[in-house]
């Protein structure tokens, strides 16, 4: 496709998908699948952590001989979510969520808590409750979504003044707590309205 | 220095992705450069003129993206804005013919024109055909800071996992300032300002002094900062960081609020390239015959309808100073209410997308010299002031770890991690580990091992863009984004098998090396581990 001409297949603006093709000279495939044997935790926002994995077929055969040299029998896929905060990391003690996995799942959205350490163990649940691991994730913190109780005794500042500094004139005079909630609604208020990065191709988001 | 009561940062951030297609004589996509150049990037160098030959004194924050200075010197970029930009011209000729007798439609077609000739005035004449030196001389000047990005605007948080693939992110971006700037940045922008705690001692292994987070990065951090985001703090590694303020964003921002909604302000969505008969304005759109903004508009928002009056320049100069004008006194209020609750000087950081500043907000840089000269001019309680020389004030900081947080919609990482758009990762992880045991185990390469080393950290690094995510997200490029994503992974991977098997095809590298030619000085050895 090189030096062709361009009136055939320049990209046009609102998307002819046909045109795409063209764009480069070769059309290069990704894998799905890269034969990997992982799970990976990623922080969305205080609240979420996005997990992806791959599992190897003959990591999972393995385990489910196991299984039935036991003389157990699977149940279902499962998504194993432990909070790790403050443990060894590869606790398993404290189990929070097991989600059942359909087999085309690869990927998921675990809600959470703030300021939480987290863990996942991709695995096989077996009808009589117990877990044999496929694979266990790294491990992911989930940021603060509130202003830090602790002080730095060099670098004290009276709860009211700090609280104040937000304060726009209407709001002082408020009690500081009343303040501190008003500074957390507002901050939440002003990340969700939209009123931010977009460079050059912005103008979906931005258009009025 | 003569300390004011409080002290002003203005940022600008101007960033492009890295599109450059030199297997199309032209490209779509290729016209953002040229359009930010002609909107954002010669107007505001004009309005730094204007001011340094007024005596007016300022300081002003300016990132340049690594990939945008690399497409500014960019050959075939280059030539290829030169013939964008004559094309304009003639447009805007042809308008004044055609409008002849329609007078006030008459004198913006002739603003037009008169716009295009000083861009080519510019950026040949002034500027070599190489905009980075206006802002290397503003530098030179003390006027502007110019701080760095990441390579390719990579979103830090979600490349944690691999601590070398962030470094790479900075290090080809210092090294792209170096070649262009001849010193080492001073500080840094992140990528849709993504924090990660932890992710300044890159920062600070590369020298660089500070950066900035969104106001909850700062004022969620731990231990709670003193100051909130009105001082910067220090991270345990010595690097500063600065919150953005919410208040004098919000003025600018707010697509409710903010002053580029004003209804005397240019629209920007009426152009002539959609209003004009369709056989009259052929030759200036898409190649494919697509209709698409040229960038000639006639009209001012006007109001909430459809309807829309022809645009007054001189009404919306005087908007443009008012907004100026009021967002000064806004600042002053702030400072005097700072004062009386701190006990030093507050700065208050106020970071833009650059391109926000005359491409979408057609008067924001008259917006910015006339906030500029009235600051100089008509009071002396809030000073602009650059991030480095603020640092220089005082002898000490609280230090902080500042929280996880991005400038995006909800304030961390949704817009780039989203059903629609979280299948890259795998992907890119992928690629990030493949580099990395690449990098490591090929200490001692052969010439020709060294290019597709060198090659397929450029693929990785152009794929990492946070922009195809964001692209993704937004929808109306999508399968641009998707394409690219798709491309540089799939080349990176092509490139890498060939390697690690011994049996190189050379019209694949010497494609990518042409296409992807960003970096020219990139070392992959930056990965290794």
């Amino acid at each position: 496709m090189e030096n062709s001409s361009s009136s055939a297949d320049s990209f046009c603006q609102g998307g002819n998908l046909k045109n795409v093709a063209f764009m480069t000279g070769r059309d290069f495939n990704i894998p799905h699948r890269y034969g990997d044997n992982k799970v990976v935790l990623m922080v969305r926002d205080p609240w979420t952590v996005f997990a992806y994995w791959e599992i190897k077929k003959e990591v999972e055969d393995n385990v489910r001989e196991e299984i039935a040299k036991r003389g157990l029998a699977v149940s279902k896929s499962t998504l194993r979510v432990y909070d790790v905060t403050g443990l060894d990391q590869n606790s398993c003690s404290n189990i929070v969520f097991d989600f059942g996995l359909t087999n085309d799942a690869e990927s998921w959205y675990i809600h959470g808590d703030p300021e939480r350490e987290w863990a996942a163990e991709v695995g096989l649940l077996c009808t009589n409750g117990e877990f044999f691991r496929l694979v266990r994730s790294n491990v992911v913190r989930t940021p603060a979504n509130r202003v830090s109780d602790i002080l730095d005794e060099e670098w004290m500042c009276p709860e009211e003044l700090f609280h104040k500094m937000f304060a726009t004139s209407g709001e002082v005079g408020k009690s500081s707590q009343g303040i501190r909630e008003l500074l957390e609604r507002y901050l939440r208020k002003w990340l969700s309205s939209g009123g931010v990065s977009s460079g050059m191709f912005g103008s979906a988001s931005r258009k009025k | 220095m003569i300390m004011a009561k409080g002290y002003l940062a203005l940022v600008l951030h101007a960033h492009l992705p890295f599109i450059r297609h030199p297997e199309h004589e032209s490209f779509l996509e290729e016209n953002w450069l040229f359009e930010a150049i002609t909107d954002t990037y010669i107007p505001l160098i004009n309005v730094f003129e204007r001011l340094v030959n007024d005596g007016v004194d300022f300081r002003i924050t300016v990132s340049l993206s690594p990939t945008l200075i690399c497409m500014l010197k960019d050959e075939l970029l280059v030539s290829r804005y030169l013939k964008y930009l004559d094309k304009m011209i003639r447009l805007a000729d042809m308008e004044i013919e055609r409008t002849r007798g329609y007078e006030k439609i008459n004198k913006l077609a002739i603003m037009y024109s008169e716009r295009f000739k000083n861009a080519r005035y510019v950026f040949s004449e002034k500027c070599g055909n190489d905009l980075t030196t206006a802002f290397k001389r503003f530098q030179d000047l003390g006027k502007v800071e110019v701080i760095t990005c990441c390579a390719t605007h990579g979103f830090l948080p979600l490349m944690d996992l691999y601590k070398p693939a962030i470094r790479a992110q900075v290090k080809v971006a210092v090294d792209v300032y170096k070649d262009a700037f001849g010193s080492l940045p001073k500080g840094i922008w992140l990528p849709e300002c993504a924090y990660h705690p932890g992710h300044d001692e890159v920062l600070s292994e590369f020298g660089i002094k500070y950066f900035f987070v969104e106001t909850h990065g700062i004022v969620f951090g731990s231990p709670r900062p003193k100051y909130g985001a009105h001082s910067p703090c220090l991270c345990n590694s010595g690097v500063a960081v600065f919150g953005r303020d919410m208040e004098s964003s919000k003025a600018v921002w707010s697509a409710k609020e903010g002053y580029p909604g004003d209804y005397s302000y240019r629209e920007y969505y009426r152009d002539v390239g959609f209003d004009l008969d369709y056989d009259y304005i052929k030759p200036f759109i898409n190649d494919c015959g697509t209709r698409i903004n040229v960038g000639i508009k006639y009209h001012k928002i006007t109001g909430k309808s459809d309807h829309k009056d022809v645009y007054d320049r001189s009404a919306a100069m005087e908007a443009a100073a008012s907004h100026a004008g009021n967002f000064l006194f806004n600042r002053e209020k702030q400072v005097e209410h700072l004062d009386g609750i701190m006990d030093r000087a507050p700065i208050i950081v106020s970071p833009y997308d650059a391109e926000l500043f005359g491409h979408w907000w057609f008067e924001g840089p008259e917006w910015l010299e006339y906030l500029l000269r009235k600051m100089h001019f008509d009071q002396d309680t809030v000073k602009t002031i650059t991030p480095a020389e603020y640092l220089n004030l005082y002898d000490r900081y609280q230090v902080i770890t500042p929280a996880m947080s991005s400038w995006g919609y909800k304030g961390y990482s949704e817009v780039w991690l989203d059903g629609c758009n979280d299948w890259i990762y795998k992907h890119l992880h992928k690629a990030a580990e493949l580099m990395i045991d690449a990098a490591t185990d090929y200490k001692v390469p052969t010439e020709l091992e060294e290019r597709v080393l060198n090659q397929m950290a450029r693929e990785l690094l152009l794929a990492q863009s946070s922009d195809w995510a964001f692209i993704m997200k937004t929808g109306t490029f999508a399968e641009y984004a998707v394409k690219r994503t798709r491309d540089h992974v799939g080349r990176f991977l092509a490139l890498h098998e060939q390697l690690r098997g011994g049996n190189v095809d050379m019209d694949l590298l010497k494609d990518a090396e042409r296409k992807n030619n960003v970096f020219n000085n990139v070392d992959y050895s930056v990965y290794a581990k």
